[in-house]
């Protein structure tokens, strides 16, 4: 006899329709954990019996799933793309009746963002039924955040493409009640903060944590208690959070470390390997599609996970470009039922080539790692900063540098017509930064700048400039003057 | 007892000897829409259906089938009538005004006529109202143009390609089918928005990476 006389509430039965007592112990465990996070939510995989046969077939199929040709789409993605012409009333009004998809792919038309937030409802397949849609999030760095459905068979799919890349590197993931298998590692202003199970791996559990100091129970000290009783096996986050990891001497040894959200400089990745001392591994995800790609231990570039989904560049134009040149990252296929992408324009960049006889994504240039700091030190999530600059104009886009010295220059290309009110959009600047020198102008030529950049310190090749967590960027008393909307460096139009 | 005293009297076809030389080949849309708005009273009438009185569209089928064939139509060639509805029942019957234009003697064959009367005017019969087609220069239009379709017809001076598109531009079944698709789309979408709505009120599902 276990002993085992626990009492699982409704409440998280309802979100891990599978959980196990052992499961919900550990669970508990990690919750009243003595240094563990302020947690700010609770939730689950809502995964059910049919969910996990679903994954099993998902997972067997893998490796034998990645087909890849320079002359076009497989058949079987043709094939599901022809289906869902026929039933969704979006892509049955791009396309022309009888095209022949494998000889014309180039002609049929690509699909954006801009989609997905006019015509959701015409993308959605009429006949998916709607009653386990859950919402996910896009993590708006660039463009406002967009909700979008999603389905809890869709998420777990992660699970198994975690697998195969782990894999790559030898290294199986040990699942099961007593064990974290993943913590994933933020450093925003306003982040979820929880404890989670995954019924796709027996109720081990996972973690996603942010490295603000008021995050935490017992502050930085408590944290690296608590990452050192935690043990998991893999770190996931941006590479800029990871590196916030590093700053926090967070001394822990993983299986391997897995970034996402932004491209993954070669210096950001010798430096997290020196600090981890485990294989750093780059994935290419959206939340749009789920893991595109991800590193692989015998070449440069990023392998492609899976065969349901295509991946191909294509040029201005929506034609695909030669092998080998750079163009923007398009997308078919996918496992979300309710988002059937056909030609999706990611905004991501890179080129595909062969590497060891197979494609790779290589060069991708998706968005930089770039983490702005407050006054105080703590970490601001670059999509926070674009959430803040959107919540107070409207622009045809806008570009924020933080400059060594901590001073926020944001820089905004006014849509026509629409004028800037700039004291709102200062104080939504100061709301998130706090006292550091903020000046906000108009800049009519912003063009391609990059959106976000920080000169306080580097997470590309270059190791300078570290920064202690907590170190007060700027004199308080001495912001607060320069901080001032009517001061000499603010333009003239405020 | 019928009271087909209060009816007016079942109209008869004639068949011409011989069609004129004038319509040897194609048609002019125009005179046959012209030859519709002609219609006279008792093929607007009501017809027979079961024993209350009224027009006998059977018989004027019938002679409408000798009229466009040639030959007296065998039993297999027509179809039972008496589910029809009302509005399908009018539609033949000002169909067979039309089919009685000069043009059409000897054009057809019964199995034509019969899917035509049958098929083509059944769907029709469910969107637009009898009346309609001598009224709305439109659905007069559209109703011409099936029936030259139907009997395999070219309309003159159009090519294959032109006819198809003005068919299509102003087909009643398009026109309704645009119309539930839009309906549909905006319902969808209504469902979308508030499943959406319930999914952001519920609580997130764990992903173990923000991609």
């Amino acid at each position: 006899m276990t002993g085992l006389r626990t009492h699982i509430p409704p409440a998280v039965r309802a979100r891990n329709p599978l959980v196990t007592e052992e499961g919900w112990l550990l669970l508990q465990s990690l919750v009243d954990h003595p240094d563990a996070p302020e947690w700010t939510g609770e939730t689950g995989d809502r995964i059910d019996a049919d969910d996990l046969r679903a994954l099993d077939w998902f997972r067997r199929q893998l490796p034998g799933s990645r087909q890849w040709s320079a002359h076009g789409p497989t058949p079987t993605i043709t094939g599901w793309v022809a289906d869902i012409i026929a039933s969704t009333a979006f892509h049955r009004s791009r396309v022309r009746d009888g095209m022949n998809l494998a000889r014309s792919w180039a002609d049929l038309p690509a699909m954006s963002r801009h989609d997905l937030v006019t015509r959701l409802g015409e993308i959605v397949p009429p006949d998916a039924p709607l009653d386990e849609l859950v919402v996910v999030t896009t993590a708006g760095t660039n463009a406002e955040p967009l909700d979008l459905p999603s389905h809890p068979r869709a998420i777990v799919a992660d699970h198994p493409l975690l697998e195969a890349t782990l894999a790559e590197y030898d290294i199986q993931i040990e699942t099961g009640p007593d064990v974290v298998a993943v913590a994933n590692i933020r450093a925003e202003a306003h982040p979820d903060i929880f404890a989670a199970l995954f019924s796709a791996w027996d109720d081990a559990a996972m973690v996603s944590v942010n490295l603000r100091p008021e995050h935490w129970r017992n502050g930085i000290e408590g944290a690296r208690r608590f990452f050192a009783d935690l043990d998991a096996q893999v770190i996931m986050g941006e590479p800029a959070a990871l590196l916030e990891a590093q700053a926090w001497e967070i001394d822990i040894r993983p299986a391997a470390v897995v970034t996402t959200g932004s491209a993954l400089r070669s210096g950001t990745a010798s430096r997290l390997a020196n600090h981890f001392q485990c294989p750093i591994i780059n994935w290419y995800s959206l939340t749009e599609s789920g893991p595109v790609a991800g590193s692989a231990p015998d070449g440069p570039g990023l392998r492609l996970l899976s065969g349901d989904i295509y991946l191909e560049i294509i040029d201005a134009h929506g034609h695909p470009v030669r092998p080998g040149t750079f163009g923007e990252i398009a997308l078919t296929g996918g496992r979300n039922p309710y988002l059937p992408l056909v030609r999706y324009r990611t905004g991501d960049f890179g080129r595909l080539d062969r590497v060891n006889g197979e494609p790779r994504l290589l060069d991708l240039r998706g968005h930089s790692p770039v983490l702005f700091r407050t006054f105080d030190g703590l970490a601001v999530h670059p999509s926070e900063v674009g959430q803040a600059m959107r919540s107070a104009a409207i622009s045809v886009r806008h570009q924020v540098i933080q400059e060594e010295d901590g001073s926020i220059l944001a820089a905004v290309e006014p849509a026509e017509g629409i004028p800037v009110n700039w004291e709102a959009l200062h104080r939504s600047l100061k709301g998130l930064f706090g006292d550091l020198r903020i000046v906000v102008e108009n800049d009519s030529e912003l063009g391609g700048a990059e959106p976000y950049r920080s000169e306080l310190e580097t997470t590309d090749d270059s190791a300078a400039g570290d920064l202690d967590p907590g170190k007060v960027l700027v004199d308080p008393d001495v912001a607060g003057e320069a901080q001032d909307p009517l001061a000499d460096d603010v333009p003239h139009d405020l | 007892m019928t009271n087909s005293a209060a009816f007016p009297p079942t109209p008869a076809i004639s068949q011409p000897q011989t069609p004129p030389a004038a319509y040897d080949g194609e048609i002019e849309l125009a005179l046959l829409i012209e030859h519709l708005e002609a219609t006279p009273p008792s093929f607007l009438a009501l017809p027979r259906r079961g024993r209350a009185g009224g027009i006998h569209v059977d018989a004027v089928l019938a002679d409408v089938i000798v009229l466009v064939t040639g030959q007296e139509p065998s039993e297999d060639q027509l179809f039972p009538l008496e589910e029809l509805s009302s509005n399908h029942l009018r539609l033949i019957l000002i169909s067979s005004w039309l089919l009685s234009h000069p043009f059409f003697a000897g054009r057809g064959d019964a199995g034509r006529v019969a899917w035509f009367a049958s098929y083509e005017l059944g769907s029709l019969a469910e969107l637009v109202e009898a009346d309609l087609v001598t009224r709305d220069p439109e659905r007069a239009e559209e109703l011409c143009r099936k029936v030259l379709g139907g009997l395999g017809e070219p309309v003159a001076n159009e090519t294959a390609g032109e006819s198809a598109d003005r068919l299509i531009a102003i087909d009643s079944s398009r026109r309704v089918r645009l119309i539930r698709e839009s309906q549909e789309r905006v319902h969808r979408a209504e469902q979308v928005a508030a499943a959406m709505a319930a999914g952001r009120a519920r609580d997130p599902v764990a992903r173990f990476h923000r991609p």
